[in-house]
């Protein structure tokens, strides 16, 4: 089978590289980052990406622990060259790194999946959603989260635009990286009266949230679908509308018995 | 004072009546997009008299066009249409450049589908979107012009809140971009696949409908939509896989270069997106009605009401005796009624998998293209 037209640095110029990426959260080795500037400034012709790790915080005390990146257009070729400058002039920061374009560890800046996102107290399940935009990149725009509560989801999905979730959050970038708790820890931590959380995951896709009286529900993407009868990993209870999530259930390998009610 | 819930089976109507779309006749509409290194033809005179030459502001080239078929065709129609259009270009002389840039959009008329057999057109499409997109094209995998339901899980999830409201939710403009684009149902009353790479000949596009008629025409042998998850469950990943895509499964597989482990893999992810789908709702409280849709595209439901409140037929009987079919009044509708209108109503649902085998085990039909 043939494919169509290859180029070099992935798109076809400069300007449409900008267009796709920039501002955006892409994959980088398995890793994810805010895409900072692409620049076209060295002789092989290969664009230079700069690239901020996802929920990077600056600190403070230190304003100069980033470049300044409005410090030259970012068509301009200075641009790149006085990134290089700045990052030879740093070698120990931790908030850049340069990658070449044609790298294939961007895996095409293909789409990677979210999942269950801890903010404050609560839980939401986050999931991309297309946009009627040019990005390839990940965008605010472009998440949708529901909140993994014992309350009713009518209105469904929520645009993060209005939501909680932000995108350039280490909330999202440990939902990205797959960082969660084991289910012994998420369970003993809601059990215990000296938490506050009210619902903690500990996979991309599920979650314990806390019931009233001590007891324990277990969540599926944005639905509760289960209980666990005796408050331990010992069994769980599945609603009969979800019995087909027993599979999914099962390969978690958590529970030592699942029935549906 | 207890409440009850109301568990009265709902009443549930097709799409075109539903969303009162005007009757459309034909299966298939294709837009395909082209680049060259020399000029296309344009003018409605030099093209086959089914297409239509439209101007895409995101084509490059040195000349590029989209074509566009002026109205859907039956599906046994799509390779006499794609070969005339190819045979223009070859006669023009016309060099097709590849390019990332272009790409074939199929829409599946779905007017006169009701909510089960969408949901299994859905989910059946969900189930092999993965192998599917692979096949149409490498750098379509991940493309944020047709995200396939793995990369954009909210196209699942909005699907079911359509679903779930039986066809009250809207399905917003920025669903356009999936691969498997939903938004098209309240424009055109149709399913826009949007996942085949830009053609150089036309043979991958005719493949292409062949497949999307595979599954189309499949959907109608699960009126309830749970039971092709399970019938997963019993035969398994890959024997899954080749029920499904029947006839193409090999040739599919083959021009990827999968293995049977990746082909398997792959059905359990997409199975596991089609089953939040097909388990939305309880289809045994789900009952087909058929109702005519209105040629003007009025909501047939209201009318009914409306008629049976003023104790007037919507449809006088003897109208189309007296008067043949409304197209011989109307020239806008100047064909038979769509073929869906003779389609039978779905079956009733049932769900058990036991009644799923009985009925998958020993009926000759299944595997078989629908007639209806």
């Amino acid at each position: 089978m043939t494919d169509s037209a290859n180029h070099v640095n992935f798109y076809e110029n400069l300007e449409e590289a900008h267009r796709r990426l920039l501002a955006t959260v892409v994959m980088y080795d398995g890793s994810p980052y805010i895409v900072q500037a692409i620049t076209a400034h060295r002789p092989d012709e290969v664009f230079r990406v700069y690239l901020m790790p996802l929920g990077y915080e600056q600190d403070m005390a230190k304003p100069d622990s980033l470049p300044n990146f409005s410090q030259h257009n970012r068509q301009s070729p200075a641009l790149g060259m006085y990134l290089d400058k700045w990052m030879e002039a740093n070698p120990k920061q931790d908030a850049l790194i340069r990658k070449r374009m044609d790298s294939k560890h961007f895996n095409k800046f293909r789409p990677f999946p979210l999942g269950m996102v801890v903010r404050g107290k609560h839980t939401y399940y986050v999931e991309r959603t297309p946009q009627r935009r040019m990005e390839q990149g990940l965008t605010q725009a472009a998440i949708v989260e529901t909140s993994v509560s014992l309350m009713p989801q009518e209105e469904g999905p929520r645009s993060s635009r209005y939501g909680v979730v932000h995108l350039y959050s280490k909330e999202l970038a440990d939902c990205i990286l797959g960082k969660y708790l084991p289910a012994e820890e998420a369970l003993s931590n809601l059990l215990d009266p000296e938490v506050e959380n009210v619902s903690l995951p500990f996979n991309r896709q599920f979650a314990f949230i806390r019931g009233p009286v001590g007891s324990v529900f277990l969540a599926y993407k944005g639905d509760v679908v289960g209980v666990l009868p005796h408050g331990t990993l010992e069994a769980v209870r599945l609603g009969s509308k979800y019995r087909y999530v027993v599979e999914a259930v099962t390969d978690l390998g958590v529970f030592q018995s699942i029935t549906v009610m | 004072m207890i409440i009850r819930r109301d568990n009265r089976v709902a009443e549930a109507y097709s799409v075109a009546v539903t969303l009162a779309k005007t009757p459309t006749q034909g299966e298939v509409g294709i837009e395909i997009e082209l680049e060259a290194s020399n000029t296309f033809p344009k003018e409605k005179e030099e093209l086959p008299a089914i297409w239509s030459y439209h101007k895409d502001g995101s084509l490059r080239g040195f000349d590029n066009a989209e074509y566009v078929l002026d109205k859907p065709i039956k599906f046994d129609e799509v390779d006499k249409a794609v070969d005339d259009l190819w045979q223009v270009l070859a006669n023009k002389k016309v060099k097709l450049t590849p390019s990332n840039r272009t790409s074939v959009h199929v829409h599946l008329n779905v007017q006169g589908f009701y909510l089960n057999r969408l949901t299994a057109f859905a989910g059946l499409y969900f189930a092999v979107e993965e192998v599917l997109t692979q096949w149409c094209g490498e750098h379509r995998v991940g493309n944020l012009f047709c995200l396939r339901a793995k990369d954009a899980p909210a196209i699942i999830t909005q699907l079911r809140r359509f679903i779930r409201s039986d066809m009250q939710t809207q399905i917003r403009d920025n669903y356009h971009y999936s691969g498997f684009n939903a938004h098209a149902i309240h424009k055109f009353g149709s399913i826009e696949i949007r996942t085949l790479r830009g053609a150089m000949d036309a043979s991958v596009i005719k493949a292409w409908v062949g497949i999307l008629r595979r599954l189309y025409e499949l959907s109608a042998d699960f009126p309830d939509p749970r039971t092709f998850v399970d019938m997963f469950s019993a035969i398994g990943p890959y024997e899954f896989y080749e029920t499904i895509l029947g006839e193409y499964a090999a040739d599919v597989q083959s021009a990827i270069g999968w293995s049977n482990e990746q082909i398997r893999d792959s059905m359990y992810e997409g199975v596991r997106l089609a089953q939040d789908l097909c388990y939305c709702r309880d289809w045994e409280k789900f009952q087909a009605v058929e109702l005519k849709p209105d040629p003007f595209g009025r909501d047939v439901r209201k009318l009914r009401k409306k008629a049976a409140s003023a104790s007037v037929q919507v449809q006088p009987i003897g109208f189309l005796e007296e008067y043949g079919n409304e197209g011989d009044l109307m020239p806008d509708f100047a064909e038979p009624e769509p073929e869906y209108d003779d389609s039978p109503v779905p079956a009733p649902v049932s769900n058990s998998l036991s009644q799923f085998i009985q009925q998958f085990g020993a009926s000759p039909t299944w595997g078989q293209p629908n007639q209806g």
